[in-house]
């Protein structure tokens, strides 16, 4: 232990010692501050035209040795994309109010553990949502796999995951409760061009 | 009305971190409490759903940290950093870094793929985002310490000590979140998600990876504290360079490997990238070692033989030297005098810690009761040693009378 004087200012606190502490902290919040407000300055949302062909790579986790694409056709006009939450593996449209995020997922060993997966990581979200009558379903190009009805407290969607080998498309669809009805030709126009390679 | 008039004066007693008077130590525990928060909402939510998978990872990464502050120790050659001041540093690295640089970073990678594209984001985000922020957060970790505790930095080697210690913290809480991430999102088990990436990152990047970035960055910081003798730009300059260095060696580890490289030579071109961060780290260790041995046998010159002679200064100089003295003794003396000298530098180091805390506090040598106590020690250590009644507790016999234990 060590005995010292300690001249102090009206706060009780050593003087001469404030502003370096002013200083530190600013400096600790500076990046997160930099690049959020940055961040927040750039328009993140694109139009994409109708036809547009979007391409995605199968992420590969560790362990996960499957590779593959997963591709699909931006059907109709009207479609943004939110460009700062895209991936080499994952796309975000939006057609206001569907919200469509779409995955290439590979190294998969089963369809239906992957769905049950999905479907958790959806009721853990911020977003609640529950995956209800889980059926068999085959996209019109040939991809079977399983279609899910989410079910939350203001939104409703649904969750489709298809795939051919050991890659798999997932695709979850949100909108506002009882609005996703009107806009079912839109993720049933986006399934009919889906397809997937589990091809490198 | 005039400042002094609001000026108190107080005497107390200051504990080794806890530093209620300055306004850097409530900083400190303001972010601290920030970061648990922040780290255990996002730990919190995955333990209600993970807690099988993580246990793996989280036994794993306490293992790493384990043998990280064994080493850590074991570089610290002449003085021990108190455990409280090394606590500190651990913490901010494993709540104050991560919390911020968890916002900065998803912040910097979505700003990047705005601006340059999916493409350009998922091969240089991390090399980026990774360098930038936490090399940055983890630096500032050690700049506080020095605020709250400057009396703890004697040289620039206590700088990297703690500069490491913060990157270790950040490391496991780092490792983790990616145990967490990769649990959730591996597409057949929460457990193989977890477990492959912590073997992965322990293995592979394990060795030189965050310790050794905060490391180097804390030397410098370390540097422009205690070198007050020298010019200021010299002194931040140093700084800046150092800082400048980790950033670089974090950027060297995050960056893609080239598109040409064949697939065959990844493995070599990854250790290869490690090798030359570890070679980089090592060679400012050894700088910072020979200065610090150096400050040794400065504040141990005056000591008279019955201390330590010079043979046995020479001998205190590198973890080898050390143990060549101890395998010397051992050979001639058995474990016994393995055992003696092993206290017997021990205790050489306690004094020069000793000598330094009263030239510090401008005390005297000759009546500061805890160099008194270290000397005594290392007195009745060494006539511990000369007994005449160690062949009976299996001494050898000795072979050179009168040579100095650790005599070369």
């Amino acid at each position: 232990m060590i005995e010292g004087a300690v001249r102090l200012n009206r706060f009780g606190l050593e003087r001469g010692r404030f502003w370096s502490a002013v200083v530190l902290a600013l400096a600790v919040f500076a990046p997160a501050l930099l690049w959020t407000q940055w961040d927040r300055s750039v328009d993140g949302e694109e139009a994409v035209p109708a036809g547009t062909a979007i391409t995605l790579e199968a992420s590969s986790n560790p362990g996960a040795a499957g590779k593959g694409r997963v591709w699909f056709t931006v059907p109709g006009d009207g479609w943004v994309t939110e460009t700062g939450a895209n991936r080499q593996s994952a796309v975000t449209l939006v057609h206001s109010p569907v919200v469509v995020r779409t995955s290439a997922i590979g190294g998969v060993d089963d369809i239906l553990v992957l769905f049950e997966r999905q479907a958790r990581d959806l009721r853990m979200g911020n977003r609640v949502l529950f995956a209800t009558g889980t059926r068999d379903y085959t996209t019109p190009t040939g991809l079977s796999g399983y279609w899910g009805d989410l079910t939350g407290e203001r939104y409703s969607g649904a969750l489709i995951v298809v795939g051919l080998g050991e890659v798999a498309a997932v695709i979850v669809a949100v909108a506002p409760l009882g609005r996703l009805e009107d806009q079912l030709a839109d993720i049933a126009n986006i399934l009919a061009t889906l397809e997937v390679s589990d091809a490198e | 009305m005039p400042s002094d008039v609001m000026t108190r004066v107080v005497m107390e007693g200051q504990g080794t971190f806890v530093r209620v008077r300055r306004p850097a130590y409530w900083l400190y525990v303001g972010l601290v409490a920030f970061g648990l928060l922040y780290i255990g909402d996002r730990f919190s939510g995955a333990f209600d759903h993970l807690a099988g998978a993580l246990w793996v990872p989280i036994v794993l990464n306490g293992l790493l940290a384990v043998l990280f502050v064994w080493i850590l120790g074991r570089m610290d050659l002449f003085e021990r950093e108190p455990a409280a001041v090394r606590a500190a540093a651990l913490l901010w690295g494993a709540l104050v870094a991560t919390s911020v640089a968890i916002i900065a970073n998803n912040a910097m990678v979505s700003l990047i793929t705005k601006l340059y594209g999916v493409n350009f984001a998922t091969k240089w985000g991390a090399a980026l985002a990774g360098p930038i922020n936490e090399e940055w957060l983890k630096t500032l970790g050690v700049v506080c310490l020095v605020l709250i505790v400057r009396e703890h930095f004697q040289r620039s080697m206590d700088g990297l000590i703690y500069g490491a210690f913060v990157g270790l913290g950040f490391q496991v809480v780092e490792n983790l979140t990616y145990a967490i991430n990769n649990a959730v999102s591996n597409p057949n088990s929460d457990l193989a998600g977890s477990v492959s990436v912590t073997l992965l990152r322990i293995l592979i990047a394990g060795p030189w990876s965050h310790p050794v970035y905060s490391g180097v960055a804390g030397l410098g910081i370390a540097f422009a504290a205690t070198q007050t003798g020298r010019k200021w730009w010299v002194r931040y300059g140093v700084a800046a360079l150092c800082f400048l260095a980790a950033w670089a060696l974090h950027f060297l580890w995050n960056s893609p490997l080239p598109a040409w490289l064949p697939k065959g030579l990844a493995f070599f071109a990854v250790y290869g990238k490690g090798a030359l961060i570890l070679v980089f780290f090592f060679i400012l260790y050894g700088i910072s070692a020979r200065r610090e041995w150096h400050w040794f046998t400065e504040i141990m010159h005056d000591e008279p033989e019955s201390v330590v002679t010079p043979a046995e200064l020479e001998s205190m100089r590198t973890l080898r030297t050390r143990r060549h003295a101890r395998k010397k003794a051992a050979k001639d003396y058995g474990l016994y005098g393995k055992r003696i000298v092993t206290r017997l530098q021990r205790a050489q180091v306690v004094l020069g810690e000793a000598k330094a805390r009263c030239e510090r506090a401008d005390g005297d040598l000759a009546s500061a009761p805890d160099v008194l106590v270290a000397r005594a020690n290392i007195v009745g250590i060494r006539e511990e040693l000369n007994a005449p009644g160690k062949k009976r507790i299996g001494l050898k016999t000795r072979k050179q009378e009168g040579e100095d234990v650790g005599g070369s």
